[in-house]
């Protein structure tokens, strides 16, 4: 079967700047694929790269089976592709813009786009120029769906959307990608991307951290919290099988997001004579983006910088780090 | 919701439809406006001799003018507004979006060509000319226009196909145009003429050769750079730039020169000055190098030229503001807008000065009793330009406005005022036809001071509330500016001069 997406150790550099690094990944078709990646990650050279507009220094993107570079048109008649800043003509109504794209797609596009228009409750006879941003984006969602692509790439699609439009648009994400399509996104918002992604990876400074499932990453990925009685003590030896993909110190408390959390490994912590308050709690994906778009820190080196981390981290445990963070703001005031 | 307003039709209908809406409103302006002035000739032949023989040049120039304003539209602005982005995402080839846009230029221009041609051919060269020699001149003049239009379509989709200000990007063309079809021809003139007179060919017929062929190897030139640069662009999207260093987007360039200068001082003066030194460089540079043609006394290039310039300069004060909403940066700040206006004008200013100064130890000396006149056209064309460009969101349509504004406004001041005149001499006024030019000049800066006014105005409405009703501004205030004018002329005339008799005819 043919993967949606195929990226293999492809690079794009600007000047001197690296802005993609040999980032390889597959996206299956009918799932929803979330990219996720800081502001200047390289999200979106990597997205315009699949379309076809940045020729690529090295390696190999294939959509829908076909390479890019070689065709571009083709690409382009089988994906909806909506940038993070869609520029409509200003002078067209709604319905003429349906009207002008309907051209370029095969016989349907239109029916489909009324539908979709109606469902986004925008008027056909209103002018882009006199739309808000939110209603700008939902016209050019449509005008991206309306001819039902195979795989629909959209580029911050829920920036200037109501909560409401919101909802129904990711819905429609969850119904498409059952009905066989693919939808590719990249966003920043955490909590959508996870009510709906089946597949997550992670963008930062260009390299890919992590591509998953998300559920399976969920599962095999745990926070680990927990308190050293006296923290000169080196750590239990079985914190040494985990694989760690973040970690950070407050004092004596530690917060570490790890791989490989056998329950003999977390039963052996909990009873752990040096270790109290040892908690584990499956990671929801903010806390898992944050663990690894953050530099790993060796224990030792952990200072007042791992306060602040662990704040960020666990928001729901800022009590435990509250005083540590304010006797660090105290020294810095 | 089954039903749909529209009935989808073809690939090509789409295109051709969409692009001759984008330039719809230029070819009603162009060829409107030609048209316009046409009729203005024809009544101005009571006052001025042979006025009427330059009705067929706005036959040759309209197409141009309407050629480099869908050049501005096509490709400059779709730029600017970020629709080229949309529509190279649709699944169009680069032949095709070309060939759409080449056709409508061409079209529209062949059609403003055509339209206004009307006139000179129907009315004029019938009584004068025999009707052989008028289908000579028509055949021979469609070539060229025809080459020419070609060249202008060349080189000016080029140009904003590689430069992002839209403005700049046809200054720049037009300069670089200019400059190649002048050289390059006297290159070729000088190498080439006497060769072909030895071959047997006469001296005219040698020189119109070899024109033709330099202007045919500047067109090929331009049109494969042209073809190259379209599928550039087509093909790697809106946002590529070709330039030698890090793309910076224009607003974090201001907000970058704003944070920049305000660590170094506080002053709020040092930082609008400096933003609007460095908001329209490039154009402001490519207005004074198209003002130095004046220099080159050999071309024969008249001093009312530097009217170009002086709109250019004039457009240069606010251009590209709207379009790329730097003016919310600083509204978002609280800068008043009188304080930015006076930055912009000032800089803007600077730049006309600089010029005038040049020009006043130049080699144009001898033009020094023409310096009024002149000098009050290009303050006026400067205003006009600065208020088009503050009430009018996109570059090429303030261009464009200004341009007829400022010529619409000529042509009905010199016929009213020369018919003022013409009355006052009946009436027997003691001052010679000269005097009575010059005493009308003098109520030039009353227009310029009405034009202040209101660009001051519009720019509170233009910078806090979002630029509401501003073409209604403009159109109010370059009439203001007319009527007060002419009124201003025909009471001197006629109340606060008094009659001599011994002076009266």
């Amino acid at each position: 079967m043919i993967s949606a997406i195929h990226v293999q150790d492809v690079s794009k550099r600007f000047g001197r700047r690296k802005v993609v690094d040999q980032v390889t990944f597959e996206v299956p078709q009918g799932v929803v694929f979330a990219l996720l990646g800081e502001n200047g990650a390289g999200k979106s050279t990597l997205i315009r790269s699949m379309l076809g507009y940045h020729k690529i220094d090295g390696g190999h993107i294939e959509v829908c089976g076909l390479d890019p570079r070689d065709s571009p048109l083709e690409i382009r008649r089988r994906v909806g592709y909506v940038s993070d800043a869609p520029g409509l003509y200003e002078w067209m109504t709604i319905a003429q813009a349906g009207w002008y794209a309907a051209g370029f797609y095969p016989p349907g596009f239109l029916k489909t786009y009324g539908q979709l228009l109606y469902e986004f409750q925008l008027p056909p006879d209103a002018k882009i120029r006199d739309l808000s941003k939110g209603m700008r984006a939902k016209v050019a969602l449509s005008l991206a769906m309306a001819f039902d692509p195979q795989l629909l790439i959209l580029d911050e699609p829920t920036s200037g959307l109501d909560p409401l439009v919101r909802r129904s648009f990711l819905e429609s994400m969850i119904d498409r990608a059952a009905a066989g399509q693919t939808v590719f996104l990249s966003s920043h918002q955490m909590h959508e991307v996870e009510r709906v992604a089946d597949w997550v990876a992670i963008l930062h400074e260009g390299k890919l951290q992590i591509v998953a499932p998300l559920e399976e990453l969920k599962s095999s990925v745990r926070v680990l919290n927990f308190a050293m009685r006296d923290p000169l003590l080196a750590l239990p030896p079985e914190f040494d099988q985990l694989d760690i993909v973040h970690q950070s110190q407050a004092g004596r408390t530690h917060h570490a997001i790890v791989r490989g959390l056998t329950p003999a490994i977390e039963a052996a912590l909990v009873q752990h004579v040096n270790l109290f308050e040892v908690k584990v709690v499956r990671p929801n994906l903010e806390e898992l983006y944050l663990g690894f778009t953050q530099p790993l820190t060796a224990p030792s080196q952990l200072g007042s910088v791992g306060s602040s981390a662990w704040s960020r981290v666990a928001g729901d445990r800022v009590d435990a780090s509250s005083s540590a963070a304010k006797s660090n703001s105290s020294e810095v005031a | 919701m089954d039903t749909f307003p529209l009935q989808r039709s073809g690939q090509w209908y789409c295109l051709l439809w969409k692009d001759f809406m984008q330039v719809r409103s230029t070819l009603i302006a162009v060829a409107g406006g030609g048209l316009a002035m046409q009729l203005l000739l024809l009544v101005a032949e009571r006052w001025f001799d042979d006025v009427q023989q330059a009705t067929p040049l706005i036959a040759y120039i309209a197409p141009m003018l309407f050629a480099i304003g869908a050049c501005g539209m096509l490709v400059g602005h779709e730029r600017q507004s970020g629709s080229w982005e949309w529509s190279s995402s649709l699944p169009v080839s680069w032949r095709s979006a070309l060939t759409s846009k080449l056709l409508i230029t061409l079209a529209g221009g062949i059609v403003t060509c055509i339209v206004l041609a009307v006139i000179p051919v129907v009315l004029l060269l019938p009584g004068r000319l025999p009707i052989d020699k008028i289908s000579l001149i028509v055949v021979s003049m469609s070539g060229m226009i025809i080459v020419a239009l070609l060249e202008v379509v060349a080189y000016f989709f080029l140009a904003s196909l590689l430069i992002r200000e839209t403005l700049t990007a046809l200054v720049i063309a037009g300069l670089g145009l200019s400059v190649a079809q002048v050289a390059i021809t006297a290159m070729s003139l000088a190498i080439a003429s006497n060769r072909l007179v030895r071959w047997g060919l006469t001296p005219d017929f040698a020189s119109f050769f070899i024109t033709f062929v330099s202007s045919l190897g500047i067109l090929a030139i331009g049109m494969v750079a042209m073809l190259i640069a379209f599928h550039w662009r087509w093909t790697t999207g809106q946002r590529t730039v070709f330039q030698f260093r890090a793309h910076t987007p224009a607003a974090v360039a201001s907000s970058t020169a704003y944070v920049y200068s305000t660590i170094e001082s506080p002053a709020s003066w040092r930082v609008l000055i400096k933003l609007a030194s460095v908001s329209s460089l490039w154009l402001q540079l490519s207005a004074a190098a198209l003002a130095s043609l004046v220099f080159f006394k050999s071309w024969g290039i008249p001093l009312e030229f530097l009217v170009i310039p002086s709109g250019i300069l004039g457009l240069s004060a606010f251009q590209g503001d709207q379009a790329n909403q730097r003016y919310h940066f600083l509204a978002d700040r609280g800068v008043a807008p009188w304080k930015l206006v006076l930055s912009r004008l000032g800089v803007a200013s600077a730049w006309m000065l600089g010029l005038w100064c040049t020009m006043l130890y130049s080699p144009l000396a001898f033009a020094a009793a023409r310096w009024m006149p002149t000098t009050m056209l290009c303050c006026l064309a400067f205003l006009v330009s600065a208020l088009a460009a503050i009430c009018f969101r996109k570059p090429v349509v303030a261009m464009t406005v200004a341009t007829v504004a400022f010529i619409g406004a000529l042509m009905v001041y010199v016929p009213a005022v020369h018919y003022g005149m013409e009355r006052s001499r009946q009436l027997g006024l003691w001052l010679d036809y000269e005097s009575l030019t010059k005493l009308a000049q003098l109520w030039s800066p009353l227009a310029m001071l009405v034009l202040l006014v209101v660009i001051f105005r519009a720019a509170r409405r233009w910078i806090v509330y979002d630029g509401l009703h501003l073409p209604r501004y403009f159109l109010v205030a370059v009439i203001l500016a007319l009527a007060l004018h002419i009124v201003g002329v025909f009471i001197t005339l006629y109340a606060l001069l008094p009659a001599s008799p011994s002076i009266a005819p």
